[in-house]
């Protein structure tokens, strides 16, 4: 190819622009991150962290004193580190759960919260031992007084239930908002808003002490 | 096609490519420093670390380099939550030292917070120019590559035209 040709250099240039868009193009996409889909895993475990067993002999009946073990878990998949907090609340039938609609908590009383700064993609995981240490029967409704969580006591305000069926424990999942400065119950995920919560079902059918065999 | 028409046509190849180039190039880094200034109003210690952390992400930053602040960050809210139990009014002492624990890692963590962005800021940016700069040195050797196997394949052409023999059917 003669260089000094006009057509050849006409073409040369060609060449050069089309393979400059191309290797730039390249260049842009790798150093670019793409957008993902914005989410947190959350999940509750049952004994040997298994999707089984959460209560023991698989009955949701619970005596006093019996221990409960579960393993809370969550994932970030943000794309950013996130400080989380996870609050435990205790609630019978008649409490409304969380509302995911207008991304509302549970008015049920908070118990206890747990917080912890997660890089992203990362996990956290925590044992969550718990028991019912008091409650009384009152009129036909079993009053929870006193529970046990993570060898920690918490008294419950009167709390009932009807027969002691139908108390559940919620957990829900809070992000802490930059711009308001405060732990948010909803998450901005791609434009749109999220919520993360949990709920399991127990029932109290028995105030007598659990005693091993 | 006339000459000048030609060197104008060059002209403007090469000045599209060096204007791309840096118009990429600077664009990134003033991404970064708009979502670092944006966050500084915070008041809070804990999400004031949490946005330092969040920009040092933003300015590409490592899981690696970050994983330790994180580790702090979390020693920091066990701290808090001792501070927290201790109620009884003997427990003030023990309180404050706590609590005066968990502000000197929160200061600690957001100043390497910083000095993170900044480092992994300036990497960014140079691998960013890098990588450009790559993508036009590559489109130049392919573009001197195709030259030479153009002119390599013309000369086998002339030389294989030369070579024929005619032959009366």
């Amino acid at each position: 190819m003669k260089f000094q040709s006009p057509v050849n250099r006409v073409i040369l240039i060609s060449v050069f622009i089309i393979l400059t868009i191309m290797c730039e193009t390249g260049a842009y996409l790798a150093t670019t991150p793409r957008a993902t889909e914005h989410f947190f895993q959350f999940y509750l475990l049952g004994r040997n962290g298994n999707l089984t067993d959460y209560y023991p002999k698989a009955r949701p009946n619970l005596r006093l004193g019996t221990n409960v073990e579960w393993t809370v878990g969550v994932q970030n998949y943000m794309e950013s580190v996130q400080l989380v907090e996870i609050r435990v609340k205790l609630a019978n039938e008649t409490i409304s759960p969380p509302d995911d609609v207008n991304y509302t908590p549970s008015s049920a009383p908070e118990l206890m919260g747990f917080d912890r700064f997660l890089l992203d993609n990362g996990t956290w995981q925590f044992p969550f031992v718990w028991s019912i240490a008091n409650a009384t029967l009152t009129g036909g409704s079993i009053h929870i007084l006193t529970l046990e969580l993570n060898n920690e006591t918490y008294q419950i305000a009167d709390w009932s239930a009807k027969k002691g069926y139908n108390f559940r424990l919620i957990f829900e999942l809070w992000t802490w908002q930059t711009e308001s400065n405060t732990f948010v119950f909803d998450f901005g995920s791609n434009g749109g808003h999220r919520t993360a919560w949990l709920q399991i079902w127990f029932n109290v059918t028995n105030t007598q002490p659990y005693s091993q065999p | 096609m006339n000459e000048s028409r030609l060197r104008t046509l060059t002209k403007l190849a090469v000045t599209i490519a060096i204007f791309a180039t840096l118009l990429l190039i600077i664009f990134n880094p003033l991404a970064t420093l708009a979502q670092q200034y944006s966050s500084e109003a915070l008041q809070p210690s804990f999400g004031q670390a949490l946005t330092a952390i969040q920009n040092a992400e933003s300015a590409d930053a490592t899981p690696s380099e970050i994983s330790p602040l994180i580790t702090s960050l979390n020693n920091a809210l066990q701290l808090n939550q001792e501070a927290i139990n201790l109620k009884a009014p003997g427990d003030a002492g023990r309180r404050s030292q706590l609590l005066a624990q968990v502000n000197q890692v929160l200061t600690n963590v957001q100043n390497q917070a910083n000095q993170l962005t900044e480092v992994a800021s300036h990497r960014a940016y140079m691998n960013k120019a890098i990588a450009y700069l790559v993508g036009i040195i590559v489109a130049l050797l392919g573009t001197i590559v195709y030259g030479f196997a153009a002119a390599f394949y013309q000369k086998y052409r002339v030389k294989r035209i030369f070579q024929m023999r005619v032959e009366p059917k």
